[in-house]
């Protein structure tokens, strides 16, 4: 059975226009032979981020379409707020495989309904340093894990692991903690349905400059409608792709 | 040309190019070719990791099925491509167990047929997660394959001998191996002995004899040492 990756090539690293391309002195003579082999490290690491991001569809942690819709909110987040190129690279990434950690953990905690005692909320809450550890062993990958490791941090200090406040958080990670956010308020769950889009612009600004960053939510609010059709729009473009073998998946998300 | 024309150009005409820069594309191609090579790793690290976080047991195993896979493939006079690929292989050859509900993997006792049915998928859930990344492609195939027989009765292809990758023919020797002497809580674990006496007996219907052989001497000698690649006692 043909394996079709879920990520087709329509982001930004994949454009083509990625911040570390050949250094200029190399592009007076243009070699074949190394603008191929950048074209191939280009490649190898967008082939890593779908074989882990693969791998957390197999484990059930997320479904298939979860973290793309998360992505391309993110990256249109990051472009509007002018980060540099290599930057929305890493938020791409990120955003990708942000969840990764929860292959690690056990499925049944994940799929657990109702309260969480303590312990499961703390191991729950392990994920984002789990992420972290697996993508540090990438070359290339050192900011990517870096924003994993922190996308549950809070502008107040009250987020986890770290505790960081305000600009101690990547802005990366901020745009990617409220694209998370955002996502989740606009999908159905097993306990509650979506939200409406301006309950979810309402709850964003309430929680402006102490949940969620200040300027981010600023962003979300100035165009409600666009960042809606986004998540919408990279939900029909999946399902126009095979999404590869499936095993049988438990309901509920984490 | 006159010399407002080359002081139009935004280059150096060719013939005053310095002929110092001229290796400087060779060793960017050396270093681009190593950080192509480095990220493979790195990838196939993660992969690892993943599991092994997940699950102690598995990462050991694999740890353990990765230096005596390339120790068979040095005595068989592999070059340095094909080693490589064995030890990524087998480093990564139970990744596909992702897809396997936990608690069919963790199972205690044995297995229902039907539960069984679903473990013998994680060697096409693996293929499928390592195609995504380009200089795996090989890799993915041995993965693919590594629980095929040499009589054409293993899954999930029902490839026969040569038709079996000569990685998976490899990764499947040293993995039954392995399986064997570890303990279960069924079951204690084989020693070295009884374990290579039923190799040698299921050959040459699962496994390839030409692979037992070497294996079995290497066993012999270097076991006490891989032995120590263990999961920390609990």
């Amino acid at each position: 059975m043909p394996a079709q990756t879920l990520v087709q090539p329509r982001f930004a690293t994949q454009r083509g226009d990625v911040g570390d391309g050949p250094p200029p002195s190399v592009l007076r003579f243009p070699d074949l032979g190394v603008k191929r082999l950048h074209e191939s490290l280009r490649r190898t690491e967008a082939g890593a981020v779908d074989a882990l991001h693969m791998m957390l569809r197999f484990a059930g942690s997320s479904p298939g379409d979860k973290s793309v819709r998360i992505c391309v909110l993110a990256i249109e987040l990051g472009e509007r707020l002018g980060l540099p190129r290599a930057e929305i690279r890493d938020l791409e990434f990120s955003a990708l495989l942000h969840d990764i950690g929860f292959v690690a953990l056990p499925a049944d905690l994940l799929r657990k309904h109702g309260v969480l005692t303590r312990e499961e909320r703390r191991q729950l809450q392990r994920h984002p340093e789990l992420g972290e550890a697996v993508l540090a062993g990438i070359p290339g990958f050192e900011r990517v894990g870096r924003i994993v490791g922190v996308h549950h941090e809070r502008p107040d200090g009250g987020g986890y692991p770290h505790a960081l406040r305000g600009q101690e958080i990547p802005l990366p990670a901020r745009i990617l903690s409220v694209a998370e956010t955002f996502q989740a308020m606009m999908t159905d769950r097993s306990y509650r349905s979506r939200l409406p889009l301006r309950e979810a612009i309402e709850r964003l600004q309430a929680g402006a400059g102490s949940r969620y960053d200040q300027k981010v939510v600023g962003l979300l609010g100035q165009d409600p409608d666009r960042f809606e059709r986004l998540l919408t729009d990279a939900r029909m473009q999946l399902s126009e792709h095979e999404l590869g073998p499936q095993p049988p998946r438990p309901e509920g998300e984490n | 040309m006159s010399s407002s024309v080359l002081q139009n150009l935004r280059f150096r005409p060719p013939r005053q190019r310095s002929f110092k820069k001229a290796p400087l594309p060779a060793l960017h191609i050396k270093q681009l070719e190593q950080a192509l090579r480095q990220t493979e790793a790195g990838a196939v690290c993660a992969l690892t990791l993943l599991l092994d976080l997940k699950d102690l047991k598995t990462g050991m195993h694999a740890t353990r099925l990765a230096e005596w896979a390339v120790r068979v493939g040095e005595e068989l006079g592999l070059g340095e491509e094909e080693l490589r690929d064995i030890e990524y292989a087998s480093m990564l050859h139970d990744i596909g167990k992702v897809g396997v509900p936990d608690q069919i993997l963790f199972k205690p006792g044995r297995l229902t047929d039907d539960e069984f049915e679903q473990i013998k998928k994680h060697p096409e859930y693996g293929w499928a997660i390592l195609r995504a990344v380009p200089g795996l492609e090989s890799v993915s195939l041995v993965v693919l394959h590594h629980h095929e027989r040499m009589d054409g009765r293993g899954y999930p292809a029902g490839l026969e001998g040569d038709q079996i990758p000569l990685g998976s023919r490899i990764v499947c020797v040293v993995d039954a191996f392995d399986a064997m002497l570890s303990s279960r809580s069924y079951r204690k674990g084989l020693g070295i002995e009884e374990a290579l006496r039923r190799l040698r007996e299921s050959s040459p219907d699962q496994f390839d004899p030409q692979i037992v052989a070497p294996f079995a001497e290497l066993a012999a000698s270097d076991y006490t040492e891989i032995a120590k690649l263990e999961e920390p006692a609990a």
